[in-house]
């Protein structure tokens, strides 16, 4: 008797549990967070600078579970189009990271216009392209105030990457700070090439160093993606200064770098994951600069050439671009 | 008073704190402290699981996933050989496409870490390490792919230089057109064409370097030399050399020519090598940083699985700790509560109830506490008062209180075992069964009582008094040393006490007793023996008219021994026809004409002679052996009748005695009609003797058996009539004939007025109830004035003649009737 009963409990039970169990699984599917590609342009998410920055972003957008993000490589210049015409086949919306791939995006961005892209490091003027870009200027002018300060010779290199803005306004900024410390100050500049392989080439990198040391440069920044090894190496053996890029690179050869003049990528992709959210797409232009801690120079246990004395004046500085009583130019 | 009154059941005191409560304490107690000890058992598995938990859940993974840090690592750093040893393009962005994932996987494994072991320093500086040696790596491969770039480029100038020699074979072996000066300038280009040809061969910058300063010298001179000779040849040949020249130029200056591109080749190799020389120091430093970091993960786990097994131990010395506390206070508890509250009080009452089953009545019964045992405790106290009652009423009579035959006995061997000497003496009250027949039980239980407490109050202290049945009272009074005068006096006072008539409900009843007397130890030690010897005297005693008290002597007891024998051959005497019957005839008192006679029975005892029947009738009735004589007495009688009948003699109505005892043991009806039948005799010829106690005995059966008598047509007389108590009721209803006065009354007649009275009562029932009356005892001629004067029929008695034998009786009839005739 008993048994029958419990029999016939779990008929009349299994459709609720079923039914318990769908609603379960179907508010976990509408719980999961938007997906979304990210695409690195050439250079290697590994570059220990722009790309990789960019990666711990998606990193840390994975481990707020704010958006999945699948990751492509463009693994040379003329793969670009493919790839992130493979992204956006796959995926509504798509961010890019890197200068070098802005003109494709636009021009994928024209022809799907149902598609959504946000550009890291470049302009766009599209309505469906949200760019966001860097005030490289303002951290390459801190940069450059450093160099000057830690100078002995008076003379800085810079080294570019390929002639692209961000690179001009790194340029103009570190030549603006180095002057500004060193009125007298001369900066040798450089850029490694012109095309997108001149970002991954840090033997020629070293070489241009090398060639700007000879000519009396003991302090040198690199804006030049991965080419930067190269020209901190050189730095390190010749015993100047090298200044990093992008991310926080001191530690690459501590007591060899001054510091670095530090993009807060990881943070441009975190605000461009976050115009997936209802209501936050945000067309059109954002610049992040020091003011929103888009950019800086890096201070840690590395930069030991830096003094106290040099810290502070850097700081006050920084404060006085910040509070806008000193404005950067960025060209 | 009710001897068997029921105590009142005890109701138990309500036990508030009982054993049921203790148990129950202790019951929970240890309950309690099970529950505690597997709480506690409970919490310190749940920390050792907690701590497991942490250990395989923090520790572990953090461990494993260092040795994935390091496998990554070596992979990482294991990428340099595959990087410099590529042959092609395409093999070196495999490989650094390798290196990258290898990479990526180092820093997912460092993430891990990371969230296994926490962000520390050490574990930055790993990723630090980790991430030059990367940086190195990136180096390692431009520098490499530059290198293989600067080698082709080198190996197509060099292709150029082999053209550029056929060239200058041509030129030396064309027609010689300038003279001395060619050579000059052939050598020197020749010169440059093999020390352009020598660059590919250096093997450090220094030698490129000074190789290029020959180059530049040996260039330069050919310029010079150009310069001179180019204008003094032809125009053909001239443009001919000038293009020569000039493509040499191309290859031995410049950043593009061969000792730049060498150079370049070299410093590519030069930093190659050094970068591969770093990346294998800082595989080296990874290795020893992640070494370090593991043994410290592997340290910290191995402190933290110490103080996990520390904890442990500390937790199982509690657990031991506590589980032991727990049992003593269980046992504690137990022993408190059971043990000692319970156990010892029950074992003192068990002690106390051992005492009291082994008769100690006055042992102590404890009745502490207030629970079940002190119920227990009470119900005891309860239960021994009444085994004191019970054993009270073994030893003492519920109706007077006085002592019984137990604790009679008890007394005297109480003064035989203290070696004391002492006197019982038995008191047997007269007529006892006469009261209680008459006045009924109760009258006689008061007087039982009265007498008792006459006997308690007269009883010299020391000396016990006791009921031993009936209306048998015992003293057993101590050393009087053997005096008979002292115990006289003592036994005289209570004759004195007992000689006041008792007061019951108006009646005045008179006592009186016998006593009888034994000593001991002279007339023996047991209880029993003195006791019946004692009994001996008293029976002795009551045979007495006066005096009443007799001490037990031997001769007493032969007496007795007497009677056992004649009890012993009275059947045997019945059997051998050792008894006869005398005649005693009764007298027409007017007439003196002999109208019938009472047959009487003698015992001619062979050895003893003549045997009276006052010795061994009681012995007959108490034996039973009563109803065989009787009988026989009964057919002698009627025999002997019918014998003279037929011998000629007138009809004689023969007289019978008939005791009350064969009308309790046989149907006497029956027994008379048979001895009739035998005879064939009338029943007007019987009459049957019955005394008043017969009356007394068994009313109903009894009247049923004289109602018989009487209808077989025998007559019935009431012997020693007037000694007795009889009710005058019975005469209407006995339908008795005939009313014999005791001898008693016709003795003393002639000197007491009152025995005058009674006779004339007597004789005047008679005379109202129209029954016969016969005068017994008469002795004189005074007597049967007397008797005939007032009217009295019938006389018998030692005037007319003595009982005689069937002989002689035949005789005096047959004298008389000559007398009569005369």
């Amino acid at each position: 008797m008993r048994g029958a009963v419990a029999r016939l409990l779990l008929v009349l039970l299994a459709p609720a549990l079923t039914a318990v169990l769908a609603v379960v699984l179907t508010t976990a599917a509408t719980a999961a967070p938007p997906t979304a590609a990210i695409v690195y342009d050439v250079g290697g998410k590994m570059d220990k600078g722009f790309l990789q920055l960019a990666y711990q972003g998606v990193q840390e957008v994975r481990r707020r579970e704010a958006a999945a993000l699948v990751e492509y490589e463009v693994p040379e210049p003329a793969a670009r189009l493919e790839v992130v015409l493979a992204a956006a086949a796959q995926h509504t919306f798509v961010i890019t990271v890197g200068a070098g791939i802005v003109p494709v995006v636009e021009q994928v961005a024209r022809e799907q216009p149902n598609r959504r892209f946000v550009v890291i490091d470049g302009e766009a003027d599209l309505p469906n392209v949200a760019a966001i870009s860097f005030a490289d200027h303002e951290a390459a002018f801190l940069a450059g105030a450093m160099a000057g300060l830690a100078s002995r010779s008076g003379i800085a290199g810079f080294i570019g990457g390929v002639e692209v803005p961000p690179i001009r306004r790194f340029r103009a900024g570190f030549r603006q700070g180095f002057q500004f410390t060193r009125p007298q100050g001369r900066v040798l500049a450089a850029v490694l090439g012109t095309e997108s392989a001149a970002w991954d080439d840090p033997f020629s990198g070293l070489l241009l160093a090398r060639q700007q040391i000879e000519a009396g440069a003991d302090v040198l920044f690199a804006a030049a993606g991965a080419s930067g090894l190269g020209v901190y190496q050189a730095a390190r053996d010749a015993g100047c200064l090298a200044i990093g890029v992008d991310a926080n690179q001191n530690y690459l050869h501590p007591g060899t770098m001054l510091t670095s003049a530090v993009k807060r990528v990881d943070r441009a992709v975190m605000v461009a994951a976050a115009m997936l959210g209802r209501d936050a797409w945000k067309p059109g232009q954002t610049v992040l600069g020091l003011r929103d801690d888009g950019v800086g120079v890096a201070f840690d246990e590395h930069n030991a050439a830096l003094t106290a004395a040099m810290r502070a004046e850097i700081e006050q500085l920084r404060h006085r671009i910040t509070v806008g009583d000193l404005t950067v130019a960025s060209e | 008073m009710a001897g068997a009154a029921t105590p009142p059941t005890p109701t138990p005191p309500p036990a508030r704190f009982g054993i049921r409560a203790k148990l129950w304490l202790a019951f929970v107690a240890i309950a309690g402290m099970s529950v505690l000890v597997t709480g506690l058992a409970w919490a310190t598995f749940a920390r050792t699981a907690t701590v497991l938990d942490g250990f395989t859940a923090e520790r572990i993974p953090g461990v494993v996933a260092l040795s994935q840090l390091a496998q990554r690592a070596n992979a990482l750093v294991g990428g340099a050989p595959s990087i410099i040893f590529a042959e092609t393009d395409l093999q070196l962005a495999a490989e650094s496409a390798k290196v990258a994932q290898a990479e990526e996987a180092f820093l997912a494994a460092h993430r891990q870490v990371a969230q296994a072991l926490g962000e520390t320093v050490e574990l930055r500086r790993v990723g630090e390490a980790a991430a030059r040696a990367s940086a190195n790596l990136q180096l390692l491969r431009s520098a490499m792919r530059h290198r293989r770039d600067l080698a082709a480029q080198q190996a197509a100038l060099l292709e150029q230089l082999d053209v550029l020699h056929q060239e200058y074979r041509l030129l030396v072996a064309g027609p010689g057109e300038s003279g001395g000066l060619r050579w000059a300038f052939l050598t020197e280009i020749n010169r440059l064409l093999v020390l352009l040809a020598g660059v590919r061969d250096a093997e450090t910058a220094a030698d490129v370097s000074r190789q290029l300063r020959t180059i530049d010298t040996v260039l330069r001179s050919v310029e010079t030399l150009k310069d001179e000779h180019l204008p003094a040849m032809t125009p053909q040949m001239a443009s001919a050399m000038a293009s020569f020249l000039q493509r040499l130029r191309g290859l031995a200056a410049g950043s593009d020519g061969l000792p730049a591109l060498r150079g370049r080749e070299l410093a590519a190799t030069e930093v190659a090598a050094a970068r591969f020389a770093d990346l294998q120091r800082q595989a080296g430093e990874l290795a020893t940083l992640i070494t370090a970091l593991t043994s410290e993960a592997q340290q910290a786990a191995g402190l933290e699985r110490a103080a996990a097994s520390t904890m442990l131990t500390r937790s199982k010395v509690v657990l031991a700790v506590v589980s032991a506390a727990a049992l003593a206070g269980a046992l504690l508890i137990a022993w408190l509560y059971v043990g000692r509250s319970v156990v010892r009080r029950l074992s003192r009452l068990d002690h106390s109830m051992r005492a009291i089953a082994a008769g100690d009545l006055d042992h102590p019964v404890p009745v502490d506490g207030s629970d079940e045992v002190t119920a227990m405790g009470q119900a005891l106290a309860t239960f021994r008062d009444a085994m004191g009652r019970a054993a009270h009423l073994a030893r003492h009579d519920p109706l007077t209180g006085l002592g019984n035959r137990m604790a009679f006995e008890a007394a005297v061997t109480e003064r035989l075992a203290v070696e004391e000497s002492g006197a019982v003496i038995f008191l047997n009250l007269d007529g006892f069964k006469d009261i209680n027949d008459t006045f009924g039980h109760s009258t006689g239980d008061r007087v039982l009582v009265a007498v008792a407490e006459r006997l308690r109050r007269r009883v010299r202290p020391g000396d016990v008094v006791a009921r031993l049945g009936g209306d048998d009272f015992a003293v057993v009074a101590a050393a009087l040393n053997d005096s008979d005068g002292n115990l006289a006096a003592y036994v005289d006072q209570f004759a004195q006490v007992l000689a006041q008539p008792v007061d019951v409900e108006g009646l005045s009843i008179e006592v009186r007793g016998a006593f009888g007397i034994s000593y001991f130890p002279r007339d023996g030690r047991r209880p029993a023996d003195l006791l019946s010897r004692a009994e001996l005297a008293m029976n002795s005693a009551k045979a007495e008219p006066v005096g009443r008290v007799r001490v037990y002597t031997p001769r007493l007891g032969e007496q007795q021994q007497e009677r056992k024998a004649i009890r012993g051959e009275l059947r045997r005497a019945i059997d051998d026809g050792q008894f006869r019957l005398l005649y005693q005839p009764k007298i027409d008192i007017s007439s003196g004409a002999c109208v019938g006679m009472e047959a009487l029975v003698r015992w001619e005892h062979p050895q003893r002679g003549r045997i009276n029947p006052a010795q061994f009738i009681p012995v007959a009735e108490r034996s039973g052996l009563i109803v065989p004589l009787g009988e026989w007495v009964m057919h002698e009688a009627c025999r002997q009748n019918r014998a003279w009948r037929e011998a000629g003699l007138p009809p004689l109505k023969v007289a019978v005695n008939v005791s009350a005892v064969q009308f309790l043991c046989q149907d006497v009806v029956e027994m008379v009609e048979r001895a009739l039948h035998g005879a064939g005799l009338g029943p007007e010829s019987l009459e049957v003797e019955i005394t008043e106690s017969v009356i007394m005995t068994d009313g109903a059966k009894v009247l049923r058996m004289l109602d018989g008598l009487r209808s077989l047509g025998v007559s019935l007389a009431i012997d020693d009539f007037g000694t007795g108590y009889s009710s005058l009721s019975y005469l209407k209803r006995l339908r008795v004939t005939c009313l014999k006065i005791d001898q008693s009354f016709v003795r003393e007649m002639l000197r007491n007025e009152d025995d005058v009275r009674i006779t004339r009562a007597i004789m005047n029932i008679a005379r109202d109830f129209g029954l016969e009356v016969v005068a017994e005892g008469i002795e004189t001629a005074d007597h049967v004035a007397f008797f005939r004067s007032e009217g009295c029929h019938l006389g018998q008695g030692y005037y007319w003649g003595k009982p005689m034998e069937s002989g002689d009786f035949q005789r005096f009839i047959a004298d008389s009737r000559q007398a009569a005739c005369a």
